[in-house]
């Protein structure tokens, strides 16, 4: 019967059309476009794919040790503090240590008034644009890291500030601070910070698998104000040796 | 009608050109009909056969399903985002890690018989892990023993996503980030090692504060297992498969129903980058006289607008520290990207006509069918006159 060419041209016709509107029919993707990191004014924004680690080591997360008590929403708007002891450039990185397959990633802030140096800075944005949107994140998910360099990317040696993100309560000390970080091989770590010469602190070497970050927490409760180092060492299971170093002032009150 | 007049001379000259306009006339259809199906694009099954480091899948169908083998044996277990963890032990010590004895390249790092501290307890020992960065991991505490324990059934719901990463060292390992919530039951050897960073007990009093706390325990032989209840968004474990046994974590055909699947990973500098190792297959199974198309390892794989697809192989391959992957759907937009140079791998109408016995044999039949008719009407005239 196919053949019969009428019956042919209409199965033609017929074919044609499905296939122009299967052709035309979107990707759906997981999450709003909306949502994606893009420019957002005074930043960029959004979700990212998980990423994977080109360096050794990578420093995800530089914070103070005092979370608030963050409840299940989000407010109007997020702040990030920071002390920042001398001028200087700063890049600041707000992103998922911890990310699934999107991840949250917040970066090339802008800021109204230049950072002022010898004294603490904010930055605040709204968490309407993409942070109220995301199901499964909250505060406690989320990491920072304020470069006091102009490259936003990871290095052997980093200088930070030691940032707090906030929802309400602003925090009046730095009790401790918590350094989140990744190695991209099975690896053997020991992380040490010193004050000048003096070692003030030490986490004892642990087996990191590879991808898996793993958070160094210095209570600094009685140390004096000033600069200190931590140190990361040891070695993959290749025998490459690893280190990492990073700079960060340690002001204790925050008022 | 009279010879030799002028419109029977025109009538004479229509017919004369009458052949050769129905010589040339499918000729005129068909031309332009044969060019656009090479533009007219289907969706179209494919085939796929390539190892890669990361592979991202979210599970199709109505009906829960089993990722890993249903006992995958370990050699070393990482936990994270549990939410509590119980377990029976008839001794529990922790070391003291002032007295850490650093590992080198040579030596792993040790405890001293003399750093171990008993720690006294009553019932199943309970773990809590609500700090956010809260990590365990389960050994075995000979570091000769092939095995530490074996994984319990791991269940994923619809619509839920797993990613699957290798997790490269000396012996290799794979992530599975899972989003279904779970509650575990693992088997344990008699003696257990467990590294607790930022996982706090709740019924045992420790005397260090420092983190990680590395922990050891006996357990009873009417008790071999731990209880693990997952964060309410699921969890990550990382998976050292025991000794001689990673062919036996994942099923030999797991026919896995998949709403997607994803290639893809992120570089530091925010570039897409592959993490295909060595070169993919893509083979068109409905048309098997098609070449199959060889996929670069560093060419980004996409396969958009899944449907009937199904992961039909996947294997961890240690010595190559990759995961082998077999599948088999229906993509609307299976492509790759080689730079700025992007390849489309659907296949055109041209290509359904061009390579289907079903679109041979009805060409076929419609060439007999005009021939003969066109032979019988000819026969038919000459008869005629």
């Amino acid at each position: 019967m196919l053949a019969d060419p009428k019956r042919c041209r209409r199965l033609e016709r017929r074919v044609a059309l499905a296939a122009s509107l299967l052709i035309a029919l979107p990707i759906l993707a997981q999450y709003d476009p909306k949502l994606q990191y893009q420019n957002r004014g005074d930043r960029r924004e959004g979700l990212k794919p998980k990423p994977v680690s080109g360096n050794d080591v990578e420093l995800l997360s530089a914070l103070v040790d005092c979370r608030e008590d963050a409840g299940s929403g989000w407010p109007p708007a997020l702040h990030l503090r920071f002390f920042l002891p001398a001028a200087g450039p700063v890049a600041i990185t707000v992103r998922q240590p911890r990310p699934k397959s999107l991840y949250y990633w917040l970066d090339e802030v802008v800021p109204k008034a230049p950072w002022r140096p010898r004294t603490f800075n904010e930055y605040t944005w709204p968490t309407e644009t993409v942070l109220r949107k995301l199901s499964g994140v909250t505060l406690a998910d989320l990491g920072a890291v304020v470069r006091l360099s102009s490259s936003k990317g990871p290095s052997k040696q980093e200088r930070v500030a030691p940032a707090v993100l906030f929802q309400t309560q602003q925090p009046t000390a730095a009790s401790g601070y918590r350094f989140t970080f990744k190695t991209n091989g099975a690896a053997y770590v020991t992380a040490k910070i010193y004050r000048g010469d003096r070692e003030v602190f030490k986490r004892p070497q642990n087996r990191e698998p590879a991808g898996s970050p793993f958070t160094v927490i210095w209570p600094a409760q009685g140390q004096p104000d000033g600069e200190y180092r931590l140190v990361l060492s040891g070695y993959f299971d290749n025998n490459d040796r690893l280190a990492q170093e990073v700079v960060f002032f340690h002001r204790a009150s925050w008022r | 009608m009279r010879a030799g007049t002028p419109r029977t001379a025109a009538t004479m000259a229509r017919r004369g050109r009458r052949p050769w306009l129905w010589l040339i006339l499918p000729t005129l259809i068909l031309l332009p009909l044969v060019g656009l199906s090479t533009f007219w694009h289907l969706p179209t099954r494919v085939q796929l056969d390539l190892a890669t480091t990361r592979l991202a899948l979210t599970l199709g169908g109505a009906q829960r399903r089993e990722i890993l083998d249903r006992s995958v044996p370990f050699s070393s277990l990482v936990i994270e985002d549990c939410g509590t963890v119980a377990f029976a032990a008839e001794t529990l010590k922790v070391a003291d890690p002032q007295e850490l004895v650093p590992g080198t390249e040579t030596q792993p790092p040790t405890f001293p018989a003399a750093a171990w501290r008993e720690l006294p307890h009553t019932g199943p020992v309970k773990l809590s892990c609500r700090d956010p960065e809260a990590k365990l991991t389960l050994r075995n505490p000979d570091p000769e023993a092939a095995e530490a324990g074996t994984l319990d059934q791991i269940y994923l719901e619809p619509d839920s996503q797993v990613i699957l990463e290798v997790s490269p060292g000396r012996e290799p390992a794979v992530s599975l980030e899972i989003e279904t919530p779970q509650n575990l039951h693992l088997a344990l050897d008699a003696d257990l090692e467990l590294v607790a960073d930022f996982v706090a007990p709740e019924n045992v009093a420790v005397p260090f504060q420092v983190t990680p706390l590395t922990w050891r325990a006996r357990v009873p032989e009417a008790h071999r297992f731990l209880d693990l209840t997952s964060g309410e968004n699921g969890l990550v474990l990382i998976v050292t498969p025991a000794r001689g046994k990673a062919a036996e974590m994942f099923p030999e055909k797991p026919d896995l129903p998949l709403a997607s699947l994803e290639l893809l990973e992120e570089s530091l500098r925010g570039d897409l980058t592959s993490p295909l190792l060595g070169e993919a297959k893509l083979s068109y199974p409905d048309y098997p006289d098609i070449p199959p198309v060889t996929i670069k390892a560093d060419e980004d794989l996409g396969l958009g607008g899944l449907s009937q697809a199904r992961l039909t192989h996947l294997s961890f391959d240690t010595e190559k520290s990759a995961l082998r992957v077999g599948f088999d759907g229906i993509a609307e937009h299976p492509t790759s990207k080689a730079g700025e140079f992007v390849r489309d791998h659907r296949l055109t109408l041209f290509h359904a006509i061009r390579y289907s016995w079903r679109w041979a044999l009805i060409a076929a039949a419609a060439a007999w069918l005009v021939t003969t008719t066109w032979a019988a009407y000819e026969a038919w005239k000459k008869l005629q006159e």
